[in-house]
């Protein structure tokens, strides 16, 4: 650092520690460690897609309308000259045609909008198959549940805006989701759209969710997220010198400052290829809303597909008594099973403690296979989703592989009772039979891929004793104690191309445990009072 | 950040410092002999080799943001390329500074792993005790504990506070009397011209057989009558087998139903002639039109209503009465 930029700095700093005494808390943030996997990067996705899109949807909102009332389109989209829509389509094609960079914005806007509900749900998976969402960190969890669920709120009213064909017909549905509430559902419904469907004021409402409550909401939630992370530091997986008690990694600053905004670039970098190259929701393609229409082979955005393949699966139930209605083919599909999905995801931490009886608190990350139960859970639980999922698209399916709809809905009910627990037994039996193949490396040692002839004529191969840098020390499993990273064979050449791939962000993985006599103490540690 | 800052200030466990291998000003490189990255970075050539390759980076990232300038206002927006262009430029523009600066901290900045110790997450009993004292002497204090008249006031003051929301709230929407009217309330009256969706109203003649129509009631196609789309079929004589005491609702082969699912709403219009089967595509609920549309498949529970036709004395089809049953989906006041 040259002189001039020193002083520079700190004339700069001293300014603002003379008014905020920032000085200690700038040192501890830039000492920061963060652990490095490729894993940890996926919530990274969902933060900066979050920022792409408040760039994105300041810049939408200065030229969109949301308003139902009824225009007669003048633009330059030709085909639809003349047309009767509402303000807010036509203020849609506006964007998508006559502002210079407008149409660009808008499919940036929807692919980040895609990516970032993508990216939580993915990051999710990983929080939940490594058991970061143990103790202490369930606040956390629970944090993360509702940004899910404001998530796909969010997506999906940002999505029903432009009052097209397609998501009109899902605003529809939404309403006779709504309606299916026993006892509230009438009136809520009318509260929430003004009175009977369509009616005049559900855009404008959806705007004000879409662009202030529920980003509102979010921006919190997420600063929230990020302060308990912070605070409580980051989970690492286990390795030689990691510990439950220190963090190792690289420090907030310079490394991870620079690969973290290298990463927010390369991010924003791949929504603005898709924005620009891949079109996205074509709404001039579907028309403006019309009751009375609807497109064949309509899907929602991905998220909601799981909703959608629920309403297909659930038979013709209905409940008739007393004077009253209920829609069982409603209320189960869209009120019912969504909220045992979410409510169970955000008691599971709260679950699994009660039945594990694990009172501690847990830094080291799980390996999958070493946790069968949890696993299995998991992938059974992602079974039920991914199958409804499918069924979200089984008219789709159908065309595709030319067989009869009715036979994709008679095989996706089976599926959805059936799949899950197969899938439980056999991911039980695939971490049972990893566990074993660990503790066969340990017992005998990794296979050096030299061959000995014996005397009498028989062949061995000579196994080396696994180095000690290569254990990675579990508590948890008294019966397994140990684990093996870097053993050859296919699953070593898999991960070395996980490893390749990687190490683009991260530094290769080393031998960091530090004897403690070498190690120094900021002084911070020293100045205990 | 702020929590972690006074934490670190009054818990004292002390230990949230970053130690790091080597001496304390500069954190010693890490990078063993081992390393496949290691070697090849060290060096004072490899050294500007790297550095030119991360500022070629940044370089690449300037051209392109200039280039999205030129195409911005060069191009003309009607171009097809217009947008996968812009895309393009505003991408390399993009990777340009996320590659380099990933490319800066790896091959520039010295591959150090750090070691930082946690703190408990849990206070000392003390502490703990120390806090609560505190919270029971303030509360103490207050008297809130003691002074029965001033709680049970001062709670009943911030119930009735959110008495004013309801009302405001519940001005969002129609009053829930009005609702079920509303939805049970056909929107056909009887003697209403079936009108197609241009306003013509339709006669014997106009459909052929197997043929179907969206008709709306006197030409009213307003979005806001979500309820009213109907549709007139044309069946052969003989085929339509009516509901006991339905004879007289059909008008020579014609039937008319409504277009509404009763499932969840979509318009259930996808007609097959062959198998009289209508489909709706939102959730594949199928209806069979011979039948007095019964569902025959998917998740719908009730048939579509029925319209029962006549003809005016201009030999137009009209309603022959109002709707029987509310229309769509079902909801709690239904039935």
């Amino acid at each position: 650092m040259t002189t001039m930029t020193g002083k520079a700095i700190g004339g700069g700093a001293r300014y603002v520690d003379e008014r905020l005494t920032s000085a200690n808390f700038i040192r501890r943030s830039m000492n920061k460690v963060f652990p490095d996997h490729w894993s940890f990067m996926i919530g990274e996705i969902a933060l900066y897609s979050f920022i792409i899109l408040l760039l994105t949807g300041v810049y939408l909102m200065l030229f969109f309308d949301a308003t139902a009332r009824e225009v007669i389109y003048n633009g330059s989209y030709v085909p639809l000259k003349g047309v009767p829509m509402s303000e807010a389509y036509s203020s849609t094609l506006h964007i998508s045609f006559d502002v210079r960079g407008g149409l660009i914005m808008r499919q940036i806007h929807h692919w980040a909008a895609l990516l970032f509900v993508s990216s939580i749900v993915v990051h999710m998976m990983r929080v939940f198959f490594t058991g970061a969402f143990r103790k202490p960190r369930e606040i956390n969890w629970l944090i993360g549940v509702g940004l899910m669920v404001l998530g796909l709120l969010e997506g999906f009213a940002g999505y029903s805006l432009p009052d097209d064909l397609l998501s009109g017909t899902g605003l529809r549905i939404a309403y006779s989701v709504g309606q299916s509430v026993p006892v509230v559902g009438t009136w809520s419904t009318f509260l929430l759209f003004g009175g009977n469907f369509p009616g005049e004021s559900i855009i404008g409402r959806l705007y004000v969710v879409h662009i202030l409550l529920v980003p509102g909401i979010l921006l919190a939630l997420i600063t929230a997220h990020m302060m308990i992370l912070w605070y409580q530091k980051h989970t690492q997986f286990r390795g030689p010198g990691r510990t439950e008690e220190n963090v190792v990694g690289s420090r907030m600053y310079p490394s991870y400052a620079a690969k973290g905004g290298g990463f927010f670039f390369l991010v924003f970098g791949v929504v603005a290829a898709l924005g620009g190259l891949a079109q996205i929701n074509p709404v001039w393609m579907y028309g403006p809303f019309n009751p009375s229409q609807v497109s064949a082979g309509a899907q929602p955005d991905w998220y909601i597909g799981f909703l959608e393949g629920s309403l297909r699966l659930t038979p013709g139930w209905e409940f008739r008594a007393f004077g009253h209605t209920i829609p069982l083919n409603i209320l189960i599909p869209g009120v019912v099973l969504p909220g045992i999905m979410f409510g169970l995801l955000a008691l599971y931490p709260f679950l699994e403690a009660a039945f594990t009886k694990d009172k501690a608190q847990h830094h080291l990350l799980d390996r999958p296979r070493d946790k069968p139960v949890r696993t299995s859970l998991g992938v059974m639980s992602l079974t039920f989703y991914f199958v409804l999922w499918i069924m979200g698209a089984n008219d789709i399916a159908a065309h595709l592989f030319r067989i009869s709809l009715n036979l994709t809905t008679y095989m996706g009910q089976v599926a959805l009772f059936l799949l899950p627990p197969l899938m439980y037994a056999i991911t039980y039996r695939i971490c049972i039979g990893l566990q074993r193949s660990d503790h066969e490396v340990l017992v005998h040692g990794v296979e050096t891929g030299t061959v000995h002839r014996l005397p009498s004529g028989e062949y061995i191969e000579v196994h080396a004793p696994v180095q000690e840098s290569q254990l990675v020390l579990s508590p948890v499993e008294p019966d397994h104690p140990e684990r093996i990273e870097g053993e050859r064979g296919p699953r070593a050449l898999v991960s070395s191309a996980g490893r390749a791939v990687g190490s683009f962000f991260v530094a290769k993985k080393k031998d960091t445990s530090v004897p403690a006599d070498q190690r120094e103490r900021d002084d911070d540690t020293l100045t205990k009072r | 950040m702020s929590t972690h800052d006074s934490a670190g200030g009054e818990s004292l466990t002390g230990n949230t410092s970053a130690s790091a291998p080597g001496d304390t000003g500069r954190p010693a490189k890490r990078t063993s002999a081992k390393s496949p990255t290691g070697p090849e970075d060290v060096g004072p050539r490899a050294d500007k080799r790297s550095e030119r390759l991360v500022a070629t980076c940044f370089g690449v990232s300037s051209l392109a943001a200039i280039a999205f300038l030129v195409v911005f206002w060069a191009l003309p927006k009607t171009d097809v390329a217009y947008t996968p262009l812009l895309g393009v430029c505003l991408a390399v523009s993009l990777f340009g500074v996320g590659v380099g600066a990933i490319l800066w901290a790896k091959k520039i900045m010295p591959d150090e792993e750090a070691v930082q110790e946690r703190h408990p997450m849990y206070s000392t009993p003390e502490d703990a005790a120390k806090t609560a004292a505190v919270f029971a002497e303030g509360t103490e204090k207050t008297g809130f504990a003691r002074r029965r008249l001033l709680r049970y006031s001062f709670l009943g003051a911030m119930g009735t506070l959110a008495l004013p929301i309801v009302p405001i709230i519940s001005d969002l929407g129609v009053h829930p009397r009005g609702n079920a009217r509303q939805l049970k309330t056909s929107p056909w009256k009887k003697g209403d011209r079936l009108t197609t969706e241009e306003g013509a109203p339709v006669r014997i003649g106009d459909l052929e057989y197997g043929g179907i129509l969206t008709v709306f009631p006197n030409g009213n196609t307003s979005p806001s009558n979500s309820l009213a789309p109907t549709v007139l079929i044309r069946l052969r004589a003989g085929e339509n087998q009516p509901r006991p005491g339905r004879e007289t609702w059909e008008v020579d082969g014609h039937v008319a139903y409504s277009a509404i699912c009763t499932h969840a709403g979509c318009p259930a219009k996808l007609y097959e002639q062959q198998t009289h089967h209508m489909l709706c595509p939102c959730h594949q609920s199928t209806f069979l039109v011979t039948e007095h549309c019964r569902p025959i498949f998917g998740p719908a529970a009730r048939p579509l209503p029925q319209l029962p036709l006549a003809l005016d004395n201009e030999g137009f089809f009209v309603a022959g009465a109002a709707y029987q049953e509310p229309l769509g989906p079902s909801f709690w006041e239904r039935s």
